[in-house]
């Protein structure tokens, strides 16, 4: 049945034969020198690094074991692992990771697939210039004006958002912020407006990079546009989904900013995410200790979801099989 | 297996012309080359066949049904892409089974077809592996696996075999013609390469700026080159082009460059006369239409000094300089001259071509 049976690819070495071969090492090696000199002209860099970086992460790990005095004069106390055996049994602790899991798995949902349609419909648009200049600028605002912005917007007197809300018939009682269930989606759409567009602009760039042929081929072999977008596009999207999905989550984790103007944590806890309440022991209570206990988990536990995203979101087209060669 | 008519077809990006009233119809199950240049509209072609590219102005018929306003899914072809255009994400089946899942043929009836076009092509062993393990040769098997597995009406090879290195290459030149004789499909082929061209197709389309310039089988195409463009385009090496004066009329013309006299035969010079060939006239001559001899006293019509020569193994090329004028000899090793050796050169004048200077159009 074969089409040609002489051979199909051009053989290997050992398929030819009488091939010359040297089997023995050279005499002489000609070492290439080290270059010790790239290790000193590295050495400013490590060290401002670990001055800036290194140095306040090994002061966290000595204040989450002792309960930092804050009288001048006095010395810290040494307290083992007693600021993380309590955290144990802090309820407000356990609810601010819920609280943060809840809050930033809802921003991601929405901006990624926002951000994905977004990048879509503006892929080689005419207006796409137009429009990329125009969403650039959410983001290009602090997060305490885009914190105000939207507390204004949620204000009970004067608020637009909160008018159209009411108008709606939506919103009962209360104001936006002040109601337990809609503050949650109150500090989400906040940051759903403002770093949508940078999902945006990563799936674009994505997009750029899908090959054409591939989408195309797919065409030939009898996809329709959305399968199309399926089963070429979106894996071809993956490691730049993957940035965007990983960056804005950090961010969830780390930004604080506008959750601190618009409702500091409240109503009654509901958007009191972990890094509210570590701001809030830290420096409400001033329990400095415990604060950065709470902060050395969090820092964990980011490193840890940070790692196990990579791995899930893997590129496909680099991940080798070495088995199933049968 | 179906006709390809294409009828004044155009096509247009902007202001730019890419492809000027073409009409081409592809015989069933015929092999066919669109060869040209690069930028010659060939691609553009091929795209349009597709329906990956809208067609400006004209018609595409495959048999009888007008195609223009079908999307490519629903034109039942196969295409096979210059640089594979595999799905780097799936493995050899799944790329290969994408056509057949595509049409909901069942997984059973799949996997039959997968392991057959496999089979044929010899890459079985290779079906778990994703494109990234390999070769380029293996690649482009997979390529071609993927056209082939569901039987389209018209297979489409956009320079299939372009990156592949050239031993592969001629090697799977010899087995794609193999394929398409067995697969009986209709086939368009486009490449830059006349040798793929020539070795492969039934006949040949050859493309110039968006114009087609001859439609022929590869003899008629290397034999009776209808232009300069078309003679000088095909064969390896190019073909070579003398500037000449016709002298004498009627049944005894000849052409005249510097001392050489070249009589012509009866039937020539009618067609030149018939023609109404201006005086001044461009001479082609193959490489292998010409004769040399070493040295001084070879008593040929043409005084050369040699440029380089180009030994192939069992072939010579010869670059002689005489004049203004440079020539490219192909002959059997006899002697080895140096650069700057005294030859003489002859012309087969059975052979020659003779054209337009300003048109460029054959005469013969």
């Amino acid at each position: 049945m074969a089409v040609n049976t002489i051979h199909r690819e051009p053989p290997e070495q050992s398929a030819y034969r009488g091939v010359r071969r040297v089997d023995h090492s050279p005499q002489i090696f000609n070492n290439q020198p080290a270059r010790y000199y790239l290790m000193w002209l590295l050495l400013p860099a490590v060290l401002l690094l670990a001055a800036i970086s290194l140095y306040p992460f090994v002061w966290l790990i000595y204040m989450s074991l002792h309960e930092v005095q804050l009288a001048p004069g006095k010395s810290d106390l040494w307290a083992g692992v007693d600021n993380f055996t309590r955290l144990f049994s802090d309820k407000s602790f356990a609810r601010g990771w819920v609280t943060l899991f809840k809050y930033s798995a809802l921003c991601l949902s929405v901006e990624i697939s926002l951000g994905v349609l977004v990048a879509v419909i503006l892929n080689n648009s005419r207006l796409e210039k137009l429009f990329i200049t125009i969403f650039l600028m959410p983001m290009m605002m602090a997060p305490v004006v885009a914190g105000f912005l939207y507390m204004f917007l949620y204000n009970g007197t004067f608020g637009w958002y909160f008018w159209l809300l009411r108008s709606l018939g939506v919103l009962d009682g209360g104001t936006i912020l002040g109601n337990k269930s809609w503050a949650m989606a109150g500090i989400v759409a906040t940051d759903v407006w403002q770093w949508t567009p940078l999902i945006a602009l990563i799936t674009l760039a994505g997009l750029k990079r899908v090959p054409q042929e591939q989408l195309e081929a797919n065409m030939v072999d009898g996809a329709g546009p959305l399968r199309n977008f399926f089963s070429v596009a979106l894996p071809n999207l993956y490691p730049f989904l993957l940035i965007a999905i990983l960056l804005r989550f950090m961010d969830n984790f780390r930004f604080i900013d506008t959750i601190l103007i618009m409702t500091g944590g409240g109503p009654a806890n509901a958007t009191k995410i972990l890094p509210t309440y570590l701001f809030d022991v830290s420096f409400k209570f001033f329990e400095l200790g415990r604060g950065a206990a709470i902060a050395f988990t969090l820092l964990l536990l980011t490193i840890l979801l940070g790692l196990i995203l990579t791995k899930i979101f893997e590129d496909p087209t680099r991940k080798i099989k070495t088995d199933g060669m049968d | 297996m179906t006709s390809v008519t294409i009828k004044d077809v155009w096509k247009y990006y902007g202001k730019t012309m890419a492809v000027k009233e073409l009409n081409i119809e592809v015989r069933d199950n015929e092999f066919l080359c669109l060869l040209g240049p690069s930028g010659c509209g060939k691609s553009s072609t091929l795209r349009m066949l597709a329906g990956l590219e809208f067609i400006s102005s004209g018609e595409v018929f495959f048999g009888d049904l007008k195609v223009n306003d079908i999307p490519p899914r629903d034109r039942d072809i196969a295409m096979v892409f210059e640089n594979y255009a595999l799905y780097p994400h799936k493995t050899v089946f799944e790329n290969m089974a994408n056509p057949l899942k595509l049409q909901r043929m069942n997984k059973t009836d799949i996997k039959e077809r997968v392991v057959w076009a496999a089979q044929m092509l010899e890459i079985e062993e290779l079906l778990q592996r994703k494109p990234v393990e390999l070769s380029g040769g293996q690649k482009q098997r997979t390529a071609i696996g993927r056209a082939i597995v569901r039987e389209p009406k018209v297979f489409l090879f956009d320079e299939p075999i372009a990156h592949l290195d050239a031993k592969l290459r001629s090697h799977m030149r010899g087995e794609l013609k193999h394929l398409q004789r067995r697969l009986e499909t209709t086939t368009v082929y486009v490449t830059h390469d006349q040798l793929e061209g020539m070795t492969m197709a039934d006949r040949i389309a050859v493309m110039h700026e968006g114009v087609l310039q001859q439609l022929g089988t590869p003899g008629e195409i290397y034999n009776h080159p209808v232009n300069e463009f078309v003679a000088g385009f095909v064969g390896e090496p190019p073909m070579n082009f003398l500037d000449c004066r016709i002298e004498g009329a009627g049944d005894s013309a000849s052409l005249v460059y510097d001392n050489m006299n070249l009589a012509l035969g009866g039937e020539q010079s009618r067609i030149l006369e018939t023609k109404g060939a201006a005086r001044e006239v461009r001479l082609g001559i193959r490489p292998d239409d010409l004769t040399i001899e070493m040295g001084t006293d070879h008593g040929l019509e043409l005084s050369a000094k040699i440029f380089v020569t180009e030994p192939l193994g069992g072939d010579m090329l010869i670059e002689a300089d005489f004049g203004q004028d440079r020539m490219t000899i192909k002959r059997k090793i006899a002697e080895l001259g140096q650069p700057g050796d005294a030859c003489g050169i002859a012309v087969n004048s059975e052979k020659l071509h003779v054209f337009d200077r300003d048109t460029g159009e054959a005469f013969f």
